[in-house]
């Protein structure tokens, strides 16, 4: 290979590209200032990994042995039903149905093997009990339901 | 009195205020030429050589002590250059130059414009590979074993690129100018 020193014709194009390209002023700063960036989003998107990670864990936790069950009531004229339960402690405000368009009432829950009594709340003051479930009578002599959920 | 390179290294390594502003004020011209040169752009140079001075900062701080602190840091710079072009070479354009021009020390005339976008147009038809060996070459003034040694590539390999890119270069400029 040769080792030609620069060609004349291009003796004016290295002069021209020699000329000094300034550094703008404060290069460490920015530097400085974008590293510090860096870090951050490094952080930031570490945390929302770790969050979409334990989000990921709660939804896909194992679930073996549960089952989804649907419940469904028919109200139309209902303003709003509470799924009431062995399951929400009894309590009123944990779960809600939504309302379809067709008139009913409905929610899924993921529930273990075992046997739950329960019954729907129509807007905070009607018990009812699941017209497709075996009946019972809870403590205060209100129609309940009984669900039995089988193991796999 | 001025430090030396070594004196500069050991002021890096300590974490010494001032130590990395000193480095960039001696070695910073010299590879913002190189670096905006080879890419064409200024913005893009300025990027590139904030990561050269923070990756050089930090390795000497985990122990590095280059033996000839210039040639290291053009070696950060090819390769921090080379990276940048990967990413971004679809999308750079010649334009670029006007950067250049705006960040050089001087106030071009018309003529001495319409000359730097002719070899501004020029460089741009080198193959990357091509452009460094000339600009390493011939506007750093490096040696073959001083460029073999921060660019990675064979002696023999740099010669031909760079008598390959004088004749693109003299054969592009012949054109534009007929």
């Amino acid at each position: 290979m040769n080792d030609e020193p620069l060609p004349d014709a291009l003796r004016g194009v290295v002069d021209t590209l020699r000329q000094p390209v300034a550094v703008a002023r404060g290069l460490e700063g920015r530097a400085r200032h974008r590293q510090r960036r860096r870090r951050l989003a490094r952080a930031t998107g570490g945390a929302a990994l770790l969050l979409t990670l334990g989000i990921a864990l709660i939804l896909g936790r194992d679930r073996t042995g549960e089952r989804a069950v649907t419940f469904a009531l028919d109200a139309p004229h209902g303003r709003s039903v509470a799924l009431v339960g062995d399951f929400t402690d009894w309590r009123t405000d944990r779960v809600h149905l939504t309302h379809a368009a067709t008139g009913e009432w409905h929610v899924t829950l993921h529930l273990p093997p075992g046997r739950y009594r329960f019954a729907y709340l129509v807007d905070n003051a009607e018990w009812r009990a699941d017209s497709h479930a075996a009946p019972a009578l809870d403590d205060f002599g209100r129609p309940t339901s009984v669900l039995t959920v089988a193991a796999r | 009195m001025t430090p030396t390179d070594a004196a500069l290294v050991d002021q890096l390594a300590r974490g010494d205020a001032g130590a990395l502003e000193a480095v960039i004020a001696r070695y910073g011209p010299r590879l913002m030429r190189y670096a905006s040169h080879s890419l064409r752009s200024t913005a893009d140079a300025d990027e590139v050589l904030q990561d050269v001075f923070l990756r050089a900062e930090r390795a000497v701080r985990r122990g590095t002590r280059p033996n000839q602190l210039a040639n290291w840091l053009f070696r950060i710079t090819v390769n921090r250059c080379r990276s940048r072009q990967r990413r971004w070479w679809p999308f750079v354009t010649g334009v670029a130059a006007d950067h250049a021009m705006a960040a050089a020390a001087i106030t071009p005339d018309t003529d001495a414009s319409e000359w730097r976008e002719e070899i501004d147009r020029a460089l741009a038809m080198l193959s990357p590979r091509l452009r460094e060996a000339f600009l390493l070459r011939y506007v750093e003034g490096m040696s073959y074993e001083e460029i073999a040694a921060v660019s990675g590539a064979g002696i023999s390999a740099l010669k031909m690129r760079a008598a390959r890119a004088c004749e693109q270069l003299r054969a592009q400029l012949g054109e534009l100018r007929q």
